[in-house]
């Protein structure tokens, strides 16, 4: 068992929770899918270039690729009227599979592989230190980065809470003020990627899925307000995290893909309860 | 190419290529209804969600064993869509956001059961890794055996409910109002969805199924219209693409054959996203250019027509014109005995009397039109008849001139011109 | 008040993927008047709200608010979508919808205001709904949501208000109700512009009508447009030359101007 571990776990379900709850309230829950598939062409060809895991190379690449995604999605539908999933799916599989390519050709170029891409690497992510400047604490460095990130997220949905919340209610009324959707849309849509590209290492392609969408959609069943549905988010996502880490250590198993599956656990656990719920009043009505 | 000799000739080439250009071609066609009927995600998610039964099949037999594996992905795919389903029908979460959820919450649990094979020390452990991002040159004739039986199973399934699919594909809504069980056919339709996602599994991989489930179908209707036409070429094309990605996974077999079809589908897209008959960019922007044509030589010759109908004048000094002809237009004009040239004058011929008249009669009938029947004020009918003049053909003419009653003049008192 | 139309429809054009759906929209809505937008079903009532709004980019034509373009007089003008355009589900009360109301794009990060809640309060108590400030709004019924709607435009505290059908699923006595509140609006000199399509009680609500059938059948005081033969027009269907030239224009993708060609 390693703290720094579930540290990081945590804090990047945290933000990568945070950010997928617009998209959730959006119905854009599959975009979340789209977009952790198609930043990988980006990140390859940042470590190709750069030579390294510099950071700021990935965010380029992978921003410039997530903008890729969101363009060719829209270009098929409007001009070639390819029906809106079907836009979804042509592009992100097309952009995942250049990235595959990338990755089993320039196996030997970068420290990416085929695995990696799927599982994450969160076991290794507490390895490597850095000596915080003035002290003498070594710090992982995913866990500099991925708390970086959990304060960008936090910073900016507070500053955009309200363009996030009303044209995800209501798009048609936002515009009728002089609010516009699209900015919000690209903005709601760039905080995703951007918290994608830091998890992607963390957790795998397919696991920020479930980050993003999970403790969101589970927050959404049991909350009234819109503040309360964020904070239920925030504490579905740090429980899922905790427990799933620790089943994890238990069975041995990917910590990731643990991670995940708790958060659908939880969430079935919600639906259960809450359809027991509506039957019970129902029973007593009947006796 | 000696190389590629050798691979032709090796003993399984034949064998694999065959096969999964079966395979990939069945998965299309059911692909062609999800497309049709907007669920195009769906295979995306059950293709995520079967990897626990892949794992676990894996895990039950103790190798990579094609029929259990098989049997593992199909009970897990129809868990993932009953579960979609029941979150959907319990919660008021959207379809899409269910998806995303089994999606990756099954994902995990699959990741959970692949870890646990590859510390198994089972023999075959790191075969399991074929079955993520496909590794067709992998297959023994027995696996394809296995995969072909349910190809063919899926392939008597969609030609016997056939005409239903295609009733429903079409129109929800009227076939569900002339007493269709809709939702039957749903059924039926997730679990062929399932059935063909587990079949391509060891040849593209569970990752990127998804894709030729869309990707064929969504070109295939930039090419047709026609339901069978769509089944033909989404058929077709998701073969041919199967048959490179088999080529390749034979020449390089480090490479995963999943990413590289996935690829040539994506190159056909774009293709087809600028040439085909029915979409294309480059269809679209010719009907643009022909359109400009059409209108720049019917605004000619209705200009000179105009002139006459002022001052009884066939014969003009082109210089001398207002608004000069392009030369194309002017090419146009001369090769269909609108006008005739002489030196630098042309003169109106009776043809390009004729339609000029016509063209001026349907602009005047669509400004009458526009100020009777649209109740619109008469000094702002003009902009209208300046476009619809060249899109009224005789049928529309005979149309406007019944509705109006064969009118004397337009709402600016001028004749409306009909042929003597 | 001014003499300029509230709204003011200039040979407005409009179409879903390319296939017209409002053909040379051209007619004034006056000011302080509470005008009926009446049609079939499908007619464009609601695309034409959408146009004069900005929510759709028309193929010709314009639309003047109080003599002015759209972005310059918005905080003037308030719009009521149809009901069924958002998602009940969504976390939020019915004191959060009608706050939204208070929002204003140049200040959406300055926070919401003792006056704001006063007026989201005042708003709610017109529409009589202050009792049910605290509920999800899922659990209201459907003419419940309709009049947080309408306290949401009142809180915007305009003085031109479009509605979408608001008395869709409304019963009597609600509908009553909100139809004094908006006969109040108008007395105050608002103009109340109101998408229906029930035509048995148009001819009492509205002071003006615009009868709508993919084309303009007629708009004016109530008393011309409610013609026998006007009414027959626009419930008697589709026009065969505009829906077979609306086929043209999708099918061969003409343009409805041509190019460079304003309306002035
Ligand atoms: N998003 C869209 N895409 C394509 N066609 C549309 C779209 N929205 C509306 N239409 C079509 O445009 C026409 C006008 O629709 P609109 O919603 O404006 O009618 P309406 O008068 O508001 O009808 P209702 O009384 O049912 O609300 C209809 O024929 C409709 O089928
Ligand atoms: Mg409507």
């Amino acid at each position: 068992m390693n703290t720094w571990v579930l540290i990081n776990a945590v804090v990047i379900a945290l933000s990568c929770s945070l950010a997928g709850a617009f998209l959730v309230l959006r119905h854009r829950a599959m975009l979340t899918d789209a977009i952790s598939h198609a930043v990988l062409p980006g990140l390859v060809i940042a470590f190709l270039i750069s030579g390294s895991r510099n950071t700021t190379a990935m965010l380029i690449g992978a921003f410039v690729f997530g903008f890729i995604c969101i363009f060719l999605v829209e270009f098929f539908r409007r001009y070639v009227r390819i029906t809106d999933d079907a836009s979804i799916g042509i592009t992100f599989t097309s952009l995942f599979a250049i990235g595959i390519i990338l990755v089993s050709r320039y196996t030997d170029r970068i420290d990416l592989d085929q695995e990696c891409v799927l599982h994450g690497e969160i076991t290794y992510s507490a390895l490597k230190r850095i000596v915080l400047p003035g002290t003498n604490w070594a710090v992982p460095q995913t866990f500099i980065s991925a708390m970086a990130m959990l304060i960008i997220v936090s910073i900016l949905i507070t500053i955009g809470y309200r363009g996030l919340k009303i044209t995800s209610f209501n798009p048609d009324y936002a515009t009728s003020i002089g609010v516009s959707v699209t900015l919000w849309h690209y903005i709601s849509g760039g905080i995703a990627s951007m918290v994608t590209i830091v998890s992607f290492e963390a957790v795998g392609a397919i696991l920020v899925i479930a980050l993003m969408v999970i403790p969101a959609a589970t927050a959404w069943l049991i909350s009234k307000r819109l503040p309360a549905m964020l904070l239920n988010t925030t504490l579905l996502s740090v429980s899922g995290s905790i427990f799933g880490y620790g089943v994890a250590i238990w069975l041995n198993v990917s910590i990731a893909g643990s991670i995940a599956f708790l958060l659908g656990i939880q969430l079935m656990m919600v639906v259960l309860v809450k359809v027991a719920a509506r039957r019970l009043p129902l029973q007593r009505a009947t006796k | 190419m000696d190389s590629l000799w050798t691979y032709f000739n090796h003993p399984n080439f034949w064998w694999v290529l065959a096969g999964t250009t079966f395979l990939s071609a069945i998965s299309a066609l059911v692909g062609t209804f999800t497309y049709l009927q907007r669920k195009s995600l769906m295979g995306d998610a059950i293709a995520h969600g079967i990897l626990p039964g892949v794992a676990g099949g894996f895990l039950l037999a103790g190798e990579k064993n094609a029929l259990i594996i098989m049997i593992g992905a199909i009970v897990w795919g129809l868990l993932t869509v009953s579960s979609i389903d029941w979150i959907s029908r319990k919660t008021h979460l959207q379809n899409s956001t269910a998806m995303a959820v089994v999606l990756s919450a099954f994902f995990g649990l699959g990741m959970m059961l692949l870890t646990v094979v590859q510390t198994s020390g089972l023999p075959d452990a790191s075969g399991i890794n074929s079955f993520l991002f496909g590794q067709a040159a992998s297959m023994l004739p027995e696996d394809l055996l296995v995969y072909s039986v349910f190809a063919i199973v899926v392939a008597f399934v969609l030609a016997a409910i056939y005409p239903h699919l295609s009733i429903i594909s079409f129109d929800r809504a009227a076939a569900q109002s002339i007493g269709f069980n809709v939702r039957r056919i749903d059924a039926v339709l997730s679990i062929l969805v399932v059935a063909a996602t587990a079949i391509g599994i060891q040849s593209i991989g569970l990752i990127l199924m998804a894709a030729l489930l869309i990707t064929p179908a969504a070109i295939a209707r930039m090419w047709s219209s026609r339901l069978i036409g769509m089944l033909l070429f989404s058929g077709a094309i998701a073969a041919f693409a199967a048959g490179i990605g088999a080529v390749i996974s034979f020449t390089a077999p480090a490479m995963p054959t999943g990413p590289w079809i996935v690829l040539v589908l994506f190159i056909f897209t774009l293709i087809s996203m600028v040439i085909s008959p029915q979409r294309g960019l480059l269809k679209q922007f010719r009907q643009q250019k022909k359109n400009q044509n059409i209108i720049l030589r019917e605004n000619f010759i209705k200009r000179l027509y105009h002139q006459w109908e002022k001052s009884g004048q066939t014969t003009f000094i082109l210089n001398e014109l207002k608004d000069k002809p392009s030369k194309r237009t002017l090419r146009f004009a001369l090769q269909n005995d609108w006008i005739h040239q002489v030196g630098i004058t042309i003169h109106l011929s009776e043809k390009g009397l004729r339609e000029g008249r016509r063209i001026t009669r349907a602009h005047r009938l669509w400004e009458l039109y526009l100020s009777r029947t649209l109740r619109m004020r008469d000094d702002h009918v003009h902009p209208s008849a300046e476009v619809m003049e060249h899109l009224i053909g005789d049928d529309l003419e005979k149309e406007l001139l019944r509705t109006l009653g064969y009118p004397q003049t337009d709402p600016h008192q001028r004749d409306i011109p009909y042929e003597p | 008040m001014s003499n300029v139309p509230a709204i003011d429809i200039h040979n407005l054009t409009a179409s879903y993927e390319r296939k017209p759906v409002l053909w040379e929209i051209d007619c004034q809505f006056p000011q302080g008047k509470l005008i009926g937008i009446v049609g079939p079903n499908g007619s464009g009532k609601t695309t034409l709200l959408k146009n004069i709004m900005g929510l759709m980019k028309p193929d010709s034509g314009y639309v003047k608010i109080f003599g002015d373009k759209l972005n310059k007089v918005r905080h003037r003008v308030s719009y009521v979508p149809q009901r069924e355009s958002v998602d009940w589900d969504f976390p939020a009360d019915v004191m959060d919808v009608v706050l939204m109301g208070r929002y204003n794009p140049k200040k959406l990060f300055s926070r919401i205001t003792q006056e704001d809640r006063d007026i989201a309060i005042e708003a709610l108590k017109r529409v009589n709904m202050l009792e049910f400030s605290k509920r999800h709004i899922s659990q209201l019924s459907g003419g419940q949501q309709q009049r947080v709607f309408i306290a949401r435009s009142l809180a915007q505290q305009a003085d031109l208000y479009l509605m979408d059908e608001p008395f869709v699923g409304v019963d009597a006595a609600s509908e009553d109700a909100i139809l004094s509140l908006l006969t109040e609006m108008k007395n105050n000199g608002k103009t109340v512009v109101i998408v229906h399509h029930d035509l048995q009680t148009a001819y009492e609500y509205f002071d003006y009508i615009a009868l709508l059938n993919t084309r303009l059948v007629a708009c004016g005081p109530t008393e011309e447009v409610f013609t026998s033969e006007l009414l027959q027009e626009a419930y008697g269907g589709r026009l065969t030359v505009l829906s077979r030239i609306g086929e043209l224009i999708a099918k061969k993708d003409f343009p409805v101007r041509e190019k460079g060609q304003k309306d002035n």
